[in-house]
């Protein structure tokens, strides 16, 4: 449906659900755009000038708007009652981790997008803002924390596994930032001094994607939303959705990766 | 605040660009967003590739925010020439009925009615049976 509009592609298993409440959303304001304009326009025509010279004193006594009002109230409540409610429980309030569920940090700042991973154990080593380093440390990995050892932090760069449920735990380091994803419809305010979840599952894989689209360098996108400082346009991150033995391949070049810069280069620790 | 009418031709001729060059620069942004193009981008989407199948629109959108600029000159040119050569206009030009009306045009220095009004009737009052005109304001006694 609606494919003359220039929607992105749905790359997540609850962006037909966002999708839908959009088109019934815009469909709805449509109809009632046209509605009320003919409604106007037929007042135009029927009470102009020409054919009423004069006031008239009683006027038109008629309940007929009360129609189109209570039509209105109706879609409004259906759409409330029927879609954003229940999606908003389903996908937001009542929303628990699956066994499964693979868990991200992203960590938005003036002006990129920190992705820091836990790695086999499970556990985010500790970060601390006295150990952020602009260029070496962006997040402040503790790397003297046992759990910090299979961590890796990336930048701009959002690899996940495909058909696992994700929970991205979102923060910011400086200002309101907002987490984009067109694709995966997702959008959410990362906010200095909270965490805040953000849970979705990845359906279409990069090269799906590639393929889809007939561009054979196109990444999924992660855009900042929430205008927040003089290179906010710029803010731009990249999600790659791999099947899991490549993921993990990924996962451990990155992993070999920081053990050679750890053991070439004195001050990349401490 | 004159007590001068502006034109209703220039009026009109600022009326209708503007509406159209309104909705020139707004209705693209509506299909952008679609796209998922967020506002308040420096570079008009420029960096994003989920920009770019609508990224023309912007073209557009800059046209209709010149013409929306320009048309805008009627509406000077209205108020200064109303100002220089428009004749005075009458106490109450819409024969209106609510109180508003009852005040004298151009406006005192000071207060609203040259005398406090008495409310005779209620706001409606549109031909009235047995009335001369068609409109008999809320400050006129006897319906006139």
């Amino acid at each position: 449906m609606m494919d003359w509009l220039p929607f992105p592609l749905i790359a997540s298993d609850h962006g037909g659900a966002i999708q839908r409440f959009i088109v019934i959303t815009h469909v709805i304001m449509f109809a009632a755009f046209v509605g009320w304009g003919a409604w106007y326009i037929a007042a135009l025509v029927r009470f102009r000038r020409k054919k009423n010279p004069t006031a008239d004193h009683d006027g038109i006594r008629t309940s007929l708007p009360y129609l189109p009002v209570a039509i209105m109230a109706g879609l409004e409540a259906v759409l409330l009652a029927g879609f954003a409610l229940p999606f908003w429980h389903r996908q937001i309030d009542a929303a628990e981790d699956a066994a499964d569920v693979f868990v991200v940090r992203v960590v938005g700042q003036q002006f990129q997008w920190n992705v820091h991973y836990a790695g086999a154990d499970g556990v985010f080593g500790r970060t601390d803002s006295m150990l952020v380093d602009d260029v070496l440390n962006t997040i402040g990995l503790d790397h003297d924390d046992p759990a910090s050892k299979d961590d890796i932090t990336t930048l701009n760069q959002l690899h996940l596994p495909a058909g696992r449920p994700i929970r991205i735990n979102l923060s910011s380091k400086d200002v309101i930032h907002s987490f984009f994803l067109p694709e995966f419809r997702v959008k959410q305010d990362a906010i200095p001094g909270m965490f805040v979840p953000v849970r979705f599952t990845p359906t279409m894989t990069t090269a799906e994607f590639r393929e889809k689209t007939g561009e054979a360098e196109r990444d999924f996108e992660i855009a900042c939303a929430q205008l927040c400082g003089i290179n906010h346009h710029t803010m731009r991150g990249f999600v790659t959705i791999e099947p899991h033995e490549e993921f993990d391949a990924w996962y451990a070049a990155q992993l070999e990766q920081k053990k050679q810069y750890a053991e070439d280069d004195w001050w990349i620790e401490n | 605040m004159t007590g001068k009418k502006l034109s209703p031709v220039l009026g009109h001729l600022h009326f209708w660009p503007t509406l159209f060059a309104m909705n020139g620069i707004f209705f693209p942004m509506l299909i952008q967003g679609f796209a998922g193009v967020s506002r308040r981008l420096y570079d008009g989407g420029a960096t994003y590739a989920h920009a770019e199948p609508v990224i023309g629109l912007n073209t557009l959108m800059a046209h209709s925010a010149f013409l929306l600029a320009g048309v805008q000159l009627f509406f000077v040119i209205n108020v200064v020439w109303t100002l220089a050569f428009a004749s005075r206009a009458s106490d109450n030009p819409w024969e209106s009925t609510t109180l508003e009306w009852a005040a004298p045009s151009p406006p005192l220095a000071q207060g609203n009615f040259a005398s406090a009004p008495t409310v005779h009737r209620g706001p409606y009052d549109y031909s009235v049976p047995g009335a001369a005109r068609d409109f008999s304001p809320q400050h006129e006694g006897a319906a006139a």
